[in-house]
């Protein structure tokens, strides 16, 4: 990074914004996936003026940016490339306004998820989008990745939740995607910026949709010998019309990780175990639970074991939320995968990845939003382990491939970023992807947005790979 | 030729075109070329809660083989049940049940349509859930057919409610509509005209009679009502704010209906035209000259509303 790009960034928003010490650089070199870029610098915006700023900057050099939020993205979005400018949002984390009586609030980029449902419980409302880094994971991030969660199975992901968005764009100019009104005049640009995984500006202010806590929730952990008697029970509750609040699969490895990490009473000999949750008005819960034990017990079912309280319920969804903990007991690495499959599918598919996993020599749990076929693989590893990253990587192409070729698509929930770029045409022809880059390109016709991420670069085009250390793990 | 390529082929790649759904509330400007979308289902799957059909298929079709399954599709329909799949999705109109059901631009997971170069493109994914690559079907749905002419579709589909009841209740002035609105667990209506509130409740009717129950004892008696208040007489739309819905009744002097917690405001005074920001005019541009260099596409629809 020049001395003249440090100077100038510093002189529109402070010195102390503006970070470019060897630590920091390193730091934000990745993301949550390991794949490592390079940062050019890192600056801290304060606010929605304070990034135009630093864009103006940018545009003015001719240098690329990438949004950044708490770093918890899982495929590469963050990963800054070639010694990019690193606008990081964590200081612009104000709850800018709640409207009980309307149910949405305006909050910055690095509101924390699970902060803005806390700050608002008191109105027994909350923010549906419920990723398992809730805790960490910025609403900026939830936006640019349109993430999901479990409970994503009968709210809707992140895009169903944002009315609105303030971006700046890499001219520097300041734009109101959406708003609080409900229909507009000309395209659903507020849609087509959620999930743009940073590639179309770099959003300041957003206004969500907040969500009515439920009058009732019933929790409910089933158990089965076999997966296939699992995921039958899936496809039987979505056809008997029900769409519970979460319907969550955990298989044996898993079950037998996380009981030794935080002692449920976790059905450990079995082959799979489904944690289904009912929430909304009390009859309709009861008959939902009601019919869900039957189908569930017609299928197979062992035991169904109904949380009596809340600490149990929450007993039980420890289990399921701290599944990343518990394996860092098995081996010291993991890589995530996340693919979505029709539902009925899950079986056939679940058995290629013990499969794959099996040839590779791996070792693979199972934890995953089954509800919507969004298929999480963990295959854990030890990097110290001589050829073990390339035995990771061929298991994780693999598990794309046999997703799509079962009608799968390549990612439910963690964007594509630099990790799934390459795989793109195994679902999408060069129309479908020209007219992705069309998009893009009204967004940011200057390219300066989180480039190389997403499209697979035309041949010729300059290759980001030279730029980027790990890829896959 | 599979149905879509053979639309494209008669899209062409010269020449404007007029993509024509049930032609129900618009008709093509006279002396355009019409092409009419293909029909059919071709799959529906009541456990994956998706259908796929082509987009020139008439809503009260698939309404009908949803049905036989307990499932619904949210395209608007309930407002306009005559037109087309794919004239619901470029015009993106939705009815008064928003609020409960939620806006129709969710319902789309997989679109393919013929650009104006006569390319056939596909954006999103059958699977429910799905981020792979940009939203290219959000930015379809309300396009008026302006970036593409939609030729086929997956579709989620819901369950229907097990019930559906309206109320109304009277002498519900703005003091208090924001009162009956807290006292609700998420219906799925709140219209109110100023004076009357009309409620739709959705659910296990149980529920529905303990949430009537709860409207009585916190002062909010109620009457049954066939199917809530006739809208038809009220042509425009005004789209506002939700907090400025109170306010905005309450100083009309024209007859209105307001959908509380959304902010359509139905009436029959013309909506004020909206200014478009010179950013946002300019990403339109930009986008209608990828998808359709030379604007040979549905040209003129939704002009008040696309510049
Ligand atoms: C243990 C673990 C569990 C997880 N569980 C889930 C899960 O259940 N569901 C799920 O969906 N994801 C999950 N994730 C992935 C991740 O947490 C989400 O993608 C999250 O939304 C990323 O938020 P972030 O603030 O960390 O974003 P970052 O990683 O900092 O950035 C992610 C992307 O967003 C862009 N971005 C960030 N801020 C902005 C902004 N202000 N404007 C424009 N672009 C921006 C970045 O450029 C990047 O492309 C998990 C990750 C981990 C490590
Ligand atoms: C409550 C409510 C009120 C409405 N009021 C109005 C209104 O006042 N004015 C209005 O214009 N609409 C209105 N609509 C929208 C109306 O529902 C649609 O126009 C209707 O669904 C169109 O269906 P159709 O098949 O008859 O389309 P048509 O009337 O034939 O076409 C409507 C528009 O969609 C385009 N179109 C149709 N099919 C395709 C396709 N496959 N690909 C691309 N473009 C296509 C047409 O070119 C045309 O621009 C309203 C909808 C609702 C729910």
């Amino acid at each position: 990074m020049t001395d003249a790009v440090l100077e100038a960034l510093r002189s529109v928003i402070g010195s102390d914004g503006v970070r470019h010490n060897d630590a920091e650089l390193k730091l934000f070199a990745h993301d949550a996936s390991n794949l490592v870029g390079e940062a050019g610098v890192v600056c801290y915006p304060r606010t929605g003026d304070d990034v135009c700023r630093i864009i103006d900057v940018c545009r003015h050099f001719g240098i690329p940016f990438v949004a950044r939020g708490s770093g918890t993205g899982l495929a590469g979005g963050a990963t800054p490339i070639g010694g990019s400018v690193v606008i990081c949002t964590t200081k612009m984390n104000r709850i800018l306004d709640v409207d009980v009586s309307s149910r949405l609030a305006w909050v910055e980029p690095g509101v924390l998820n699970l902060d803005l449902t806390r700050h608002v419980a008191r109105f027994g409302l909350h923010f549906a989008p419920d990723p398992s880094s809730q805790q960490s994971c910025s609403i900026g991030g939830n936006v640019a990745n349109n993430s999901g969660g479990p409970h994503c199975l009968a709210e809707g992901v992140t895009s169903a939740h944002v009315l609105a968005c303030d971006v700046v764009l890499s001219d520097g100019s300041l734009v109101r995607l959406g708003g609080e009104e409900p229909e507009f005049e000309g395209f659903d640009l507020r849609g087509a910026f959620v999930g743009s995984e940073g590639m179309f500006g770099v959003v300041t202010a957003i206004c969500v949709r907040l969500t009515p806590d439920p009058l009732d929730v019933r929790t409910m952990l089933l158990d089965f010998e076999t997966v296939r008697a699992g995921t039958d029970t899936v496809s039987a509750i979505i056809a008997a019309g029900m769409v519970p609040a979460a319907l969550e699969m955990m298989d044996r490895l898993c079950l037998q990780a996380v009981e030794a990490f935080i002692h449920a009473g976790l059905p450990t000999d079995a082959a799979a175990a489904l944690l289904v949750e009912v929430a909304g008005a009390p009859s309709a819960v009861a008959a939902d639970a009601e019919a869900i034990e039957r189908i569930g017990r017609q299928h197979g079912a062992r035991t169904v074991r109904t949380a009596r309280d809340e600490d149990e319920r929450a007993l039980l969804w420890k289990g399921r939320k701290n599944a990343f903990g518990a394996i860092a007991r098995i081996k010291p690495n993991y890589y995530l995968h996340d693919t979505v499959v029709p539902r009925r599918h899950l079986s056939d598919v679940l058995d290629h990845v013990y499969r794959i996993a099996a040839e590779e020599d791996l070792v693979v749990l199972n934890v995953f939003h089954a509800g919507d076929g969004n298929l999480h693989p963990l295959l854990v590893f030890d990097k110290r382990e001589p050829g073990v990253l390339e035995r990771v990587h061929r298991a994780g192409a693999a598990i794309v491939e046999v997703s799509v070729a079962h009608g799968g698509v390549l990612s439910g929930e963690h964007g594509i970023g630099l990790e799934k770029r390459d795989f793109m045409p195994l679902m999408f022809s060069e129309n479908d992807l020209r007219a992705q880059g069309w998009v893009r390109e009204a967004f940011d016709p200057l390219g300066l947005a989180n480039p190389f991420k997403v499209l697979p670069s035309p041949a010729g085009c300059g290759d980001a790979h030279a730029h980027v250390e790990g890829l896959w793990v | 030729m599979n149905r879509i390529d053979e639309f494209a082929a008669r899209i062409g790649t010269a020449g404007e075109v007029w993509i024509r759904g049930a032609g129900s509330r618009v008709e093509p400007p006279e002396n355009l070329r019409t092409v009419e979308a293909p029909t059919g289902i071709s799959s529906f799957e009541p456990d994956e809660m998706t259908v796929t059909c082509a987009a020139g298929t008439r809503l009260s079709d698939l309404d009908d083989v949803l049905a036989e399954r307990g499932q619904y599709v949210n395209l608007g329909q309930l407002r306009h049940p005559h037109g087309t799949v794919g004239g619901a999705l470029a015009t993106g109109w939705n009815d008064h049940l928003r609020l409960g059901r939620g806006p129709v631009r969710d319902s789309l997971l997989e679109v393919h349509v013929v650009t104006g170069r006569g390319d056939v493109v596909k954006g999103g994914g059958r699977t429910v859930k799905n981020v792979s690559g940009f939203d290219l079907c959000r930015l379809m749905v309300g396009s008026h057919g302006r970036l593409g002419a939609i030729a086929e579709v997956t579709l989620r589909t819901r369950p229907l409610p097990r019930a559906t009841r309206w109320l109304s209740v009277d002498d519900v002035d703005g003091s208090r509509i924001t009162d009956l609105f807290a006292h609700l667990y998420r219906p799925s209506a709140v219209l109110w005209n100023g004076l009357v509130g009309w409620v739709c409740l959705e659910g296990h009717p149980s529920d529905i009679e303990t949430a009537r129950a709860e409207l009585r004892d916190h002062g909010f008696p109620s009457q049954e009502s066939m199917s809530g208040p006739d809208l038809d007489a009220l042509p425009y739309r005004w789209s506002i704010a939700p907090r400025a819905v109170v306010p905005h009744v309450e100083e009309r002097s024209g007859q209105v209906i307001a959908e509380v917690g959304v902010g359509v405001v139905h009436g029959d005074e013309v909506p004020p035209r909206r200014n478009t920001d010179a950013a946002i005019e300019a990403i339109h541009r930009r986008l209608t000259d990828s998808f359709d260099p030379e604007h040979r596409l549905n040209p003129g629809a939704g002009d008040h509303l696309i510049r």
